[in-house]
């Protein structure tokens, strides 16, 4: 490592103002690509400080970057580079003007502070717009180093009159600037001249100036009614603009001004809709899953405006894993009977993905679809069966899970389901798979007549079973279904009973204890409260 | 390994790297999410080949901006480079360096405009600029008609007009349209003297409305106005800078002062009325667990005229495939073990026309109980028309300063319409 520096160094000695620019290009990129892996080039600052003064461009830019970064540490020998900087800051190129200026600031030492406010008054008043811009994002730089440096305003008052400048950028700039230096007063406050200039001034502005604005001027609180429609109508065009950071910072702005008219938001949201339908199905994947957690926050209340969109909800097969995730989630609650059938399709082709997690949250799908359309039901049977009927471990495991919210006593053909599932519950190689189907058990043991004997292999199998989480729902279990079956199960649930309370689990032991004193009580209000336990079960 | 690291301000430390590469890069779950907040600093990032760009900040942001700066840094970045990989970007390290300077300080974007980022950040670097060259690019700077220049000549003026779509398409297995769009992009060379002003005109539906009631129009009055069946309905459009806004709001007509060169005039998508070039008609059939029997039939649905080139059909296959014999009586088809798919190749096909396709894939009896989801079958293509039916009416030049008239500009128009997600379910 000493020796690559030492390397580096000998490389910089005979490098001067005059040598050829792709010479000092290529030794200050290695020293670049040193400093990105962590290695202190802070030695080799001598070297590269010759170089101040190259004509060369590239070479100087890369010059003052390493300058910054290590001059913080280095006071003295920066110093040798403050005479020059400021000496560029008033050079004809406004490149190389802008340069300087943004250097000079990025030296982060308390010596240099008094350059500094130099080089920015001379910046700010600037012919160029290039050094204009360049100068007021140096004022929050240097504010960030030097927090008590703002207590006389002259500067402040700089950057105010810097908000009436022509170049859009520079308008932002000093606006963010001003937002830094007077953050703890709350930032700048924004009157109704200001957010007037800024409004007629949104369009020229490039899209992240116009983001930063939009957030800005909710700040702003418009007096009248008339007032707020003014800057909802100048605001429109944002709205459906075709970036999607400005429409939906715009989209947040139109929420705020229209608070007090709450009426207005379903126009608002159509609106928004409508456009930023179109940049999904095209978007990039991390884009459309931004857009579409947003519209998901709001989900309720914009459900209709979103239902006769519910194609781009549709995953395409390069749809990474969080993508679908989501689509998957918010699809279902788009159900209208018109194309409930179209998504139910679209979702039971991923009920059978290869994927654990997509197929469980596709099954989930489904109960949601149900749930907001009863009359899917026999499709939804239909499907059911036809993966029950699967090789997958995982699909059966995922629909015992799913399976505890359907209302199944209530379905025509909800037996017919239980007792497949039920046949296949000894695939079940999975611990939830174990807990959904015992569940499934205390739920539906009346439809099922064989449930004591399933139960009974359980149990045989218990004084091997580790898992106390398994234990316990299957003392639940037992207790619920022996309310099904009290002639089969009696035997069973006084044998469960007796391994529980022995068992070295407390909690298992304590509940154990608790229902054979209900018990042996009163059987009848045992039987009131087991129930209102399955239905608490149910609505999880 | 990190490539290239830039701090703008001075909350984030070293051991953010550290970090993110701990928690995202080698994290085990398969779901990541493009956002991860840790110790109350978040990442967020995206993913191209085996690059990951990263930017990290410790305050509320706008989430969609952010991303849509990446994407737009990405873009920049092609723009100068060509691809995002690895060795292109040690290469261009210091170029790189360069942007990050100039298109976000402090924190905050600034311009990102690649034009304008293109007068001066060059990859030849910067000579020493004379005084005259200084104040252009001041002036481009500042957006005056920064985008042309004063006393361009040529003895030929041309102009080069080409109409670039790309259709997405997802069908189900039953031949519905799921989704369907196409986004395009009118990419114009113009070698034309002088400030010419030009006029486009286009078939676009509202365009169309308003022209219709207008004088003057040669291509109405030969081709009949507004008739339903020629006129697309554009969902939405963006212009390049030069484009007069005010004059599309007003008249609905595009009228602009070209750059020299190359550049791009305007961007649009469709989703309504888009005559799809192919119609994929799968058919597969199981037999037993050793053999799967596939018939594809591909129709293309254009003018018999017209020819498709470079048309690729992707046909997925099982993991467990042991071996394939394919059929086919046009083209060539290969099964690539690799890359699990049977890969059909027909290198011209003309309209109207219908090729097939049978494969008889042999399975290995695995213990594997996990089904195969079929993916669908893609298709790669380029066609010679605009498969939104996007039709380049007329491009008018005006330059009075000058003698030469709109008649003497030599005009070329190409339309190509190009396969982008073409899929369909099977």
């Amino acid at each position: 490592m000493a020796s690559e520096l030492d390397n580096i160094a000998a490389q910089f000695e005979p490098l001067s103002v005059h040598t050829n620019p792709e010479i000092c290009r290529a030794a200050l990129s290695q020293v670049m690509r040193l400093h990105v892996n962590g290695i202190d080039c802070a030695r080799l600052l001598p070297g590269m400080l010759k170089l101040l003064a190259h004509p060369d461009l590239v070479t100087k830019k890369a010059v003052y970057h390493c300058t910054a970064m290590y001059a913080s540490k280095n006071p003295e020998l920066s110093l040798l580079a403050v005479n020059t900087l400021m000496q560029e800051c008033s050079d004809s190129n406004p490149l190389i003007r802008g340069l300087a200026l943004k250097t000079l600031t990025s030296l982060n030492h308390e010596t240099f502070v008094e350059y500094c406010l130099r080089g920015i008054n001379q910046g700010l008043s600037d012919k160029s717009v290039y050094v204009r811009r360049v100068a007021a994002r140096c004022c929050a730089r240097v504010y960030q180093q030097n927090v008590d440096l703002y207590n006389d305003g002259t500067l402040v008052n700089q950057l105010y009159n810097m908000l009436r400048d022509s170049d859009p950028i520079v308008v932002v700039n000093s606006m963010m600037a001003l937002e830094e230096i007077l953050s703890k007063e709350g930032g700048i406050v924004i009157n109704k001249n200001i957010a007037n200039h800024l409004l007629n001034n949104l369009k020229d502005m490039t899209p992240w100036g116009q983001c930063y604005i939009l957030n800005i001027l909710q700040k702003y609180k418009p007096k009248t009614q008339d007032d707020t429609f003014n800057m909802l109508n100048i605001l429109d065009a944002f709205l459906v603009s075709q970036n999607t950071a400005v429409t939906t910072a715009c989209l947040q702005l139109f929420l705020s001004l229209i608070s007090s008219l709450p009426h207005l938001r379903p126009q608002v949201f159509k609106r928004y809709i409508k456009n930023i339908v179109a940049a999904i199905p095209q978007g990039n994947p991390e884009l459309v899953f931004h857009i579409l957690d947003h519209l998901n926050s709001y989900r309720e209340e914009i459900k209709a405006e979103l239902q006769p969109h519910y194609s781009i909800f549709f995953c395409k097969e390069s749809d990474p894993l969080y993508l679908k995730k989501l689509k998957l989630n918010m699809l279902p609650h788009l159900t209208m009977p018109s194309h409930a059938k179209e998504i139910l399709s679209e979702i039971f082709l991923h009920t059978s993905s290869s994927s654990r997690e997509i197929s469980l949250w596709a099954l989930k799908a489904v109960t949601v679809v149900f749930k907001c359309d009863a009359s899917t039901a026999p499709i939804v049977i239909k499907k059911l069966k036809q993966l029950i009927d699967s090789e997958n471990p995982h699909t059966i495991s995922n629909i015992f899970r799913v399976v505890r919210s359907l209302n199944l006593n209530e379905i025509k053909g909800g037996s017919e389901i239980i007792a497949k599932i039920a046949s296949k519950h000894q695939k079940l190689t999975d611990t939830e798979g174990q807990l959904a189907f015992l569940s499934v058990l205390s739920q539906y043991g009346n439809l099922l007549e064989d449930s004591p004997y399933i139960i009974e292999e359980y149990v045989e199998n218990f004084p091997n079973e580790t898992n106390s989480v398994i234990k316990y729902q299957l003392l639940m279990t037992c207790v619920h279904v022996f309310f099904h079956h009290p002639a089969a199960m009696q035997g069973i649930l006084g044998q469960v009973l007796e391994l529980c309370i022995q068992d070295a689990d407390k909690s298992v032991q304590s509940q154990a204890l608790l229902y054979y004193r209900l018990l042996n009580h009163d059987v009848e209000h045992t039987k009131i409260i087991t129930s209102i336990e399955m239905q608490e079960l149910q609505e999880l | 390994e990190v490539l290239i690291s830039r701090v703008y301000r001075d909350d984030i430390g070293r051991n953010a790297v550290d970090a993110f590469r701990v928690n995202v890069i080698h994290a085990r779950q398969q779901v990541r999410s493009p956002v991860t907040n840790i110790a109350r600093t978040s990442f967020f990032h995206i993913k191209r080949s085996n690059i990951w760009l990263a930017a990290v900040t410790k305050q509320n942001v706008n989430a969609a901006m952010v991303f849509e700066f990446l994407l737009k840094m990405v873009e920049v970045m092609q723009s100068y480079f060509g691809k995002i990989t690895e060795e292109n970007v040690k290469n261009n390290f210091v170029l790189i360096y360069e942007i990050l300077d100039e298109i976000l300080d402090f924190g905050y974007p600034q311009n990102t405009d690649t034009g304008i980022l293109k007068t001066f950040i060059t990859q030849q670097g910067v000579k020493s600029q004379s005084k005259e060259e200084t104040s252009q690019i001041t002036s481009q700077v500042t957006g005056q008609i920064g985008w042309r220049r004063e006393g361009i000549k040529y003895r030929r003026n041309e102009l080069f007009l080409d109409v670039l779509e790309s259709v997405n398409l997802l069908m189900s297995p039953q031949g519905q349209v799921l989704s369907a769009h196409v986004a395009g992009r009118i990419v114009m060379k113009s070698y034309l003297s002088g400030m010419p002003e030009c006029k486009f005109g286009i078939n676009d539906k509202v365009l169309m409305d308003t022209r219709g009631r207008s004088n003057m129009d040669e291509s109405s009055s030969r081709t009949g106005a507004t008739s339903g069946k020629s006129s697309i309905a554009i969902d939405d459009c963006q212009f390049h800078q030069c484009v007069k806004l005010s004059k599309f709001e007003t008249e609905h007509s595009i009228s602009f002062i070209p750059p020299d060169g190359e550049f791009e005039l305007m961007k649009y998508r469709t989703t309504k009325d888009i005559s799809l070039p192919f119609r994929v008609i799968p058919l597969v059939r199981e037999v037993g667990r050793s053999k799967m029997e596939v018939k594809v039939v591909v129709k293309s649905n254009f003018k018999p005229s017209l020819l498709a080139q470079k048309v690729e059909v992707r046909i997925p296959t099982p993991l467990n495939t042991s071996g394939v014999q394919v059929i086919c009586m046009k083209g060539r088809a290969k099964y690539k073990a690799s890359e699990n798919a049977i890969v059909w190749k027909i290198k011209r096909m003309g309209g109207m026309k219908e090729c097939q396709l049978s494969a008889e894939i042999e399975l290995l009896n695995t213990s594997d109980k996990k089904k195969w989801t079929r993916p669908p079958i893609s298709m790669n293509f380029e066609v010679p028309f605009a498969p939104s039916g996007f039709k380049v009416r007329y491009l008018k030049v005006f330059e009075p300063k000058l003698n030469y008239s709109d008649h003497d500009v030599i005009k070329w128009v190409r339309y190509i319409g190009r396969s982008g997600h073409y899929e369909t379910r099977c």
